[in-house]
């Protein structure tokens, strides 16, 4: 009696399967890992698009004054030709006092999230653990005494795997002041 | 004895070979299709997300350059509607961050190559529009953005189309 499948069969049948799954396989790690890179670049630019309309919004159109550390000195030097004169050298923090004369400011924290502390001490964070802040800068100026502060704003958002990297950079006008 | 004889001839024939075989690789072919196809729209859509990011960085830009200095009616040269106002009203902006205004305005798109993150290409049409029967004064200006790129023969683009407009006519 002669039953099962000879060698020969056997050895094909190994050899088909091994082509074809790792094949396969590759092919479907391919795709979930393109699908993570689509994960993470959209969670950055839905996190940093957050951020920017955060701050922006807030400081335009809450901000009358950018102050330093102690909420007393103005911070925005006059320059009366931006282009031609050197804007200031972009600090880590900024600091705000607002239409109601409290205070608020933006920061990136030791773990790379862009924070929000008001005046009572509050802390809440515009991004969160899943990317990372860098280079991030704050400064302004005016073009006159009685003119609004000018401020420019640059940070660049990275995703935790380091992949991808947006660089974010605007610059408005304080509505309020 | 007659059994042992049957049971030796049972097998596939030639023609249930090749049907299983058809039917096996029209499945992996159809099955590779599927994923290659998956894998192009999954690389177009980071690409599209990429291109989304300079058109927002170019629409801040201008909103910038709008906010900070409008003009209006075309004295200052640095002003925001002088430069819409140069002739066919069309920059390329193909550096980021963006440095500033480029030299003068493109006729033809050829000129502005996808240079920008080495696919990309990024344009904006600048229409300014005067709304007193007055006088000259520019109080709107037509924002139309543009990122393109080629990908597989195929151009996909990423639009933003705005208005700019000022309340307060500024002399």
């Amino acid at each position: 009696m002669k039953k099962g499948f000879t060698f020969i069969e056997i050895l094909v049948v190994l050899a088909v399967i091994s082509f074809t799954l790792p094949s396969l396989f590759a092919i479907i790690f391919t795709i979930l890992q393109q699908e993570t890179r689509i994960y993470a670049l959209k969670d950055i630019k839905q996190q940093g698009d957050y951020a920017l309309e955060n701050m922006k919004f807030n400081i335009q159109q809450k901000g009358i004054r950018v102050v330093d550390v102690t909420y007393t000195n103005d911070v925005c030097p006059i320059l009366t030709n931006p282009i031609t004169t050197p804007i200031p050298t972009p600090a880590p923090r900024i600091n705000v006092i607002d239409t109601e004369l409290n205070t608020f400011s933006y920061y990136v924290d030791l773990e790379h999230k862009i924070a929000s502390q008001s005046s009572v001490g509050a802390i809440s964070y515009l991004t969160n653990t899943r990317v990372k802040i860098q280079n991030e800068g704050f400064t302004c100026y005016r073009t006159s005494s009685f003119s609004p502060p000018i401020i420019i704003t640059s940070f660049d958002i990275t995703d935790s795997g380091s992949i991808f990297t947006l660089p974010y950079h605007f610059t408005f006008k304080l509505r309020s002041y | 004895m007659c059994s042992y004889k049957l049971k030796l001839n049972v097998a596939f024939s030639l023609i249930e070979v090749l049907i299983f075989i058809t039917i096996l690789s029209l499945f992996f072919v159809v099955a590779v299709r599927v994923m290659i196809a998956s894998l192009r729209v999954s690389k177009v859509n980071e690409h599209k997300i990429f291109a989304k990011h300079y058109a927002d960085e170019l629409y801040e830009w201008l909103s910038a350059e709008k906010e900070l200095n409008w003009g209006g009616n075309n004295t200052d040269t640095t002003s925001f509607t002088y430069k819409a106002s140069q002739l066919p009203y069309t920059f390329c902006f193909n550096t980021s961050p963006i440095a500033g205004w480029v030299s003068s305005s493109t006729i033809d798109l050829n000129s502005c190559p996808f240079t920008l993150n080495i696919m990309y290409r990024r344009y904006v049409t600048l229409t300014p529009l005067t709304v007193s029967e007055t006088d000259a004064y520019i109080d709107k200006v037509n924002v139309s953005i543009i990122v393109e790129w080629t990908e597989s023969g195929t151009v996909y683009r990423v639009p933003i189309n705005s208005v700019f407009s000022i309340w307060e006519k500024t002399y």
